[in-house]
């Protein structure tokens, strides 16, 4: 693992760049990248770029550390962290967004070399047990969206083929009504896989929770991914239009 | 601003790009490589350091829209990839007019057969027009063929392509101007060829549109 120490806590974090353009044109109430890390050692910290009630996230164990790339040419040259086995970053907070009933979560990565099986990209849950969480996965070749409270469960995919060792960027939105997901800026056909609890489930309807991580779902008997993660953000829904704009700019 | 397509390298993996025409798309009369405006098109575009892009160009000196449209679906359908944005770049309205019963409605009339077939692939078309030529002038030209010329270069500037996009390249620094303008040598190396800083002006107008629509 990378032992890197104090990387990109000043300039990247604290404005200037693109990404904190983004960061404060779309209102993200937490937002990471992979160019605003805090390496030392063996913990990789993914420092939020909402710096005036951070959330930032790490590996809990040296075991978990997703290995640092400084120039990635899958990413046009920029950081990446790669998940791999058991790698994932976590803030164990409490009940995340609780109070939001609708949002969006914004993710750009690239599948493992297997896309069958379940990889959680970002989730909140309850550690302790498998009954209360919001994930969002590449699951079997699909992009997935699972809410489950207690014993009921929301969840949908996209019918668009997530292919092996290939960059996305996806949008999953709850805009009060229903859910869509965006894959590289094109809302994708939806197919409902559990509707035992509502539609309109989002983050509110969720209690319990006690994490929010990015390349796992931490719960009894968790599930990582196996790929590279370099942006994760959560950000208010305003409109369709806004949640696809993010993807190809304005 | 851009947005995460853009800073993540999306935008350019998801595009092909292919250059059709004649001796001003294959551009190597100064010596310099084959097909080099094109070639300072795709770096602007893809900036070289991006993998995944499709880039291809196969002007050929001398050659005569008619001969591109017969050869359109052995040389450039099969370069069109659905899985990615196309756009097909081409100009010729030169070679047709070594006669002086060509006229410039001729020219206009096989660009847009060309345009027909390539829209039915699905590209998106990109035409230019050139410049006109400057003295002195090549030894098989005279006044009606210019003349012919001038009135294909109006009739697409003035929107008779079939085409996504037109751009008129008479209006560039340097390099167009005002019929009969002597050659410079800095940016002519004959009548209608360019040196590599005229070219590099040629692309910087093509690369300029692609950047507005890309």
């Amino acid at each position: 693992m990378l032992s890197n120490c104090i990387r990109n806590t000043i300039d990247s974090k604290r404005g200037g760049d693109v990404l904190s353009a983004l960061f404060s044109k779309y209102s993200f109430y937490n937002m990471y990248a992979t160019k605003n890390l805090n390496i030392v050692g063996s913990t990789t910290s993914h420092l939020d770029y909402n710096t005036t009630t951070p959330l930032d996230l790490a590996n809990p164990l040296s075991t978990n550390q997703p290995t640092y790339l400084d120039s990635d040419s899958d990413f046009n040259n920029k950081p990446s962290l790669s998940y791999i086995t058991n790698d994932y970053v976590i803030n164990m907070a409490a009940d995340y967004r609780i109070s939001d009933s609708t949002g969006v979560i914004d993710l750009v990565f690239t599948s493992g070399t297997t896309v069958t099986g379940d990889f959680p990209l970002f989730a909140s849950s309850q550690s302790t047990t498998t009954t209360y969480k919001l994930v969002v996965w590449v699951a079997n070749g699909k992009i997935k969206l699972a809410i489950r409270i207690g014993g009921n469960t929301y969840a949908i995919e996209t019918g668009v083929i997530i292919n092996p060792l290939q960059k996305y960027s996806i949008s999953v939105q709850q805009n009060g009504t229903s859910a869509k997901i965006a894959v590289n800026g094109v809302f994708e056909a939806i197919t409902t896989i559990l509707i035992t609890a509502p539609a309109t489930s989002w983050f509110n309807t969720i209690p319990n929770r006690d994490n929010l991580s990015i390349g796992a779902l931490i719960q009894s008997g968790s599930f990582y991914y196996n790929g590279k993660i370099v942006f994760a953000g959560v950000r208010p829904y305003i409109s369709d239009a806004k949640t696809l704009e993010l993807f190809t700019g304005f | 601003m851009i947005g995460l397509k853009g800073i993540y390298g999306f935008k350019y993996e998801d595009i092909n790009l292919f250059f059709d025409g004649n001796s001003l798309t294959l551009s190597n009369q100064d010596g310099s490589i084959a097909q080099y405006m094109p070639n300072v098109v795709k770096q602007g575009v893809y900036m070289d350091s991006i993998s995944g892009m499709d880039f291809d160009s196969i002007g050929v000196g001398g050659q005569k829209i008619a001969t591109m449209v017969a050869n359109y679906t052995a040389n450039v359908a099969p370069s069109y990839d659905g899985t990615k944005t196309n756009y097909l770049i081409v100009a010729e309205g030169e070679n047709g007019f070594d006669n002086d019963t060509y006229t410039g409605q001729d020219n206009l009339d096989l660009m847009n057969d060309y345009i027909a077939l390539a829209k039915a692939t699905g590209w998106t078309v990109v035409t230019w027009g050139a410049w006109y030529k400057r003295t002195p002038y090549s030894a098989s030209d005279n006044a009606t063929r210019r003349s012919n010329r001038k009135d294909y270069l109006d009739l697409a500037a003035a929107g008779g392509l079939n085409s996504d996009y037109h751009l008129d390249m008479r209006t560039l620094d340097n390099v167009g101007g005002v019929q009969g303008l002597p050659q410079d040598a800095t940016y002519n190396v004959d009548w209608i060829h360019l040196t590599a800083a005229g070219n590099d002006i040629l692309a910087a107008k093509i690369l300029e549109k692609l950047q507005e629509i890309l």
